[in-house]
């Protein structure tokens, strides 16, 4: 139980001023619920064909991760929450042999069977070049979703999606991809004509668009752009402080291990959460939202958690 | 206005998970928080195997396996992952085959490849080299390239492999560390025995990505001449060369012989 003590601990580690205020009565809280939709977004990043478990010899993560555990896990959240969406950040190829002999056929048909809603694509899904991707997208029923890689001049074109509105209980939820810049990081061969733009850019205008003429009451960006460097290299912490109207931010690429989703003021000096589960499907993040879509006063959830 | 979200954490081994469940009302009230009931879930003891998923896993894991216990080649004798010594039969041999793999398809002349120790993951045994044991040696997706790099740049890719005590390379390059009294100071370094290294004003040298773009300190790839790629990765090489010399009837043969001498 040490273990948990010590994420409490710092769960609120941010927030400390706030903890002296007030516990919540219980009967406030059956209020909240009962006005208040509940969104359990479900999110991996990096799982890097990780698809059996860590063997129980491994130094590190022994026993860990592994396809199977995490598609029961999310089955028994299903039977417990009506409206679940489940995404993933990008960097699902590479990292086992899986990869080198099927190319990632196994990976897409698990999280087809997993039921995924969307994913983001990262630079190791272009590992086997942009045709190795586009054969296995056929095994994926779920969309790719990405605003800043213009695949124009590729085989991919109009085969990846911007973003896509979901709807549950009568809450709109706006999901798009931003994807790290590949030059450097990817053989050219790989990419092919893949031309990079400004994930910031990017980002704002779809979020824009997806606030005020999809009217979406909650608006998540997958990004495999990477938690934070220490460079001026865009990062999501640089894309959340420069952006407006995006509430959460699934990240990956850097493999970070956040604790707690970290808080960060954007440039409406409202909120973004950014939440980063590390890699090799050892984790599996969860952040729930209580939304009221008839609530007239609704204008984002930024709003409702300015003040964490 | 309220809002209230709650974060997770899924561990797949460890107790995890504090559910803790916070809840904000805007302005009009303070925040507050509170513990949900269902504030740990272990998944270690609360999961089982998805049974759909397991059956999916299960034809992909076995013909994997079967892939991975094929033998590539026979080995004559095993290959040591040895620390602290100059030159090992591990790091000759790999750093031979690369050579060898890479001028099939590069069309220019290779001076000579540097590999690293810490890359190369594991030993070979004597007898049956599988394929599931060269992704162990080298389980990363290093590919090899070519650097072209200046004399000035080489001679400090010299100065390192004195500095760190040796790193794998191929032969066509033998070093030997002298003492050279310079009045009061006493300069130690490696002599290089080709004099070819001496009248050159360029080297190409094989390597592999990550060595190329500075890893393992080695700096003096960054900036390089040229940088090209051979398009086979560092692995795949391995193979190729097992299978060949298979097909050939060779087994595979280790050797030392005073390529990074320290007398």
């Amino acid at each position: 139980m040490s273990n948990r003590r010590t994420f409490i601990k710092q769960s609120f580690l941010g927030g400390v001023s706030l903890l002296g205020a007030a516990t919540l009565n219980p009967f406030s809280a059956a209020i909240l619920k009962k006005n208040h939709t509940k969104i359990t977004i479900l999110h991996t990043n990096d799982v890097h064909s990780h698809i059996e478990s860590f063997p129980s010899n491994d130094p590190k993560y022994p026993n860990m991760g592994g396809a199977a555990k995490r598609a029961a896990l999310i089955d028994k959240i299903r039977t417990k929450e009506k409206n679940v969406l489940l995404l993933d950040a990008g960097d699902i190829f590479q990292g086992t042999p899986y990869f080198n002999m099927y190319g990632g056929e196994l990976e897409f048909k698990l999280m087809s069977l997993m039921r995924y809603d969307a994913a983001t694509i990262g630079n190791h899904d272009f590992d086997n070049g942009i045709e190795g991707l586009n054969n296995m997208l056929p095994h994926a029923n779920f969309p790719f979703l990405n605003v800043n890689y213009d695949f124009t001049n590729t085989i991919l074109n109009g085969k990846i999606a911007p973003y896509k509105v979901f709807e549950k209980d009568k809450v709109k939820i706006g999901v798009f991809g931003v994807g790290v810049e590949l030059a450097g990081l990817v053989d050219k061969k790989m990419y092919a004509e893949t031309q990079y733009n400004n994930p910031i850019i990017a980002a704002n205008n779809t979020a824009e668009h997806l606030k005020y003429n999809e009217k979406c009451h909650l608006i998540i960006c997958l990004s495999h752009l990477g938690y934070d460097y220490k460079s001026n290299k865009v990062s999501d912490n640089v894309l959340a402080k420069e952006t407006k109207n995006i509430d959460l931010i699934i990240g990956g690429h850097t493999h970070t291990f956040l604790e707690k989703p970290a808080s960060i003021k954007n440039k409406d000096n409202k909120i973004t959460l950014i939440n980063q589960v590390g890699w090799a499907g050892l984790y599996l993040g969860r952040i729930d939202f209580y939304i009221n879509p008839l609530d007239k006063a609704f204008t984002s959830i930024n709003d409702k958690i300015g003040v964490i | 206005m309220q809002f209230f979200f709650t974060t997770y954490q899924f561990s797949a081994i460890k107790k995890v998970v504090a559910t803790v469940f916070i809840s904000l009302f805007l302005a009009c009230q303070p925040a507050v928080y509170e513990k949900t009931q269902d504030s740990s879930i272990n998944i270690i003891e609360t999961t089982t195997e998805h049974q759909q998923a397991t059956d999916l896993i299960t034809p992909y894991k076995d013909s994997l396996e079967k892939e991975m216990n094929e033998v590539l080649v026979i080995s004559a004798e095993e290959f040591p992952k040895e620390k602290g010594k100059p030159e090992t039969k591990l790091g000759n041999l790999v750093a031979d085959l690369s050579i060898e793999i890479a001028q099939k398809t590069y069309n220019s002349n290779i001076d000579f490849c540097l590999l690293n120790f810490g890359g190369l993951r594991t030993s070979l045994p004597k007898g049956e080299i599988t394929r599931g044991k060269i992704f162990e040696l080298m389980p990363f997706e290093n590919e090899l390239v070519v650097v072209t790099i200046s004399k000035e740049q080489f001679e400090h890719l010299i100065g390192y492999l004195y500095t760190v005590g040796g790193q794998p390379i191929s032969k066509g390059i033998t070093l030997v560390n002298y003492i050279e009294k310079k009045s009061d100071l006493i300069d130690a370094k490696f002599l290089i025995k080709e004099d070819k290294y001496r009248t050159e004003k360029e080297f190409k040298i094989l390597t592999s990505d990550y060595l190329a773009k500075g890893g393992d300190n080695m700096t003096f790839f960054l900036n390089p001449i040229n940088y090209e790629k051979v398009g086979i990765k560092l692995r795949d090489a391995i193979i190729q060369y097992c299978v060949e010399q298979h097909a050939q009837g060779n087994k595979l043969n280790g050797k030392i012989e005073g390529r990074i001498v320290y007398e």
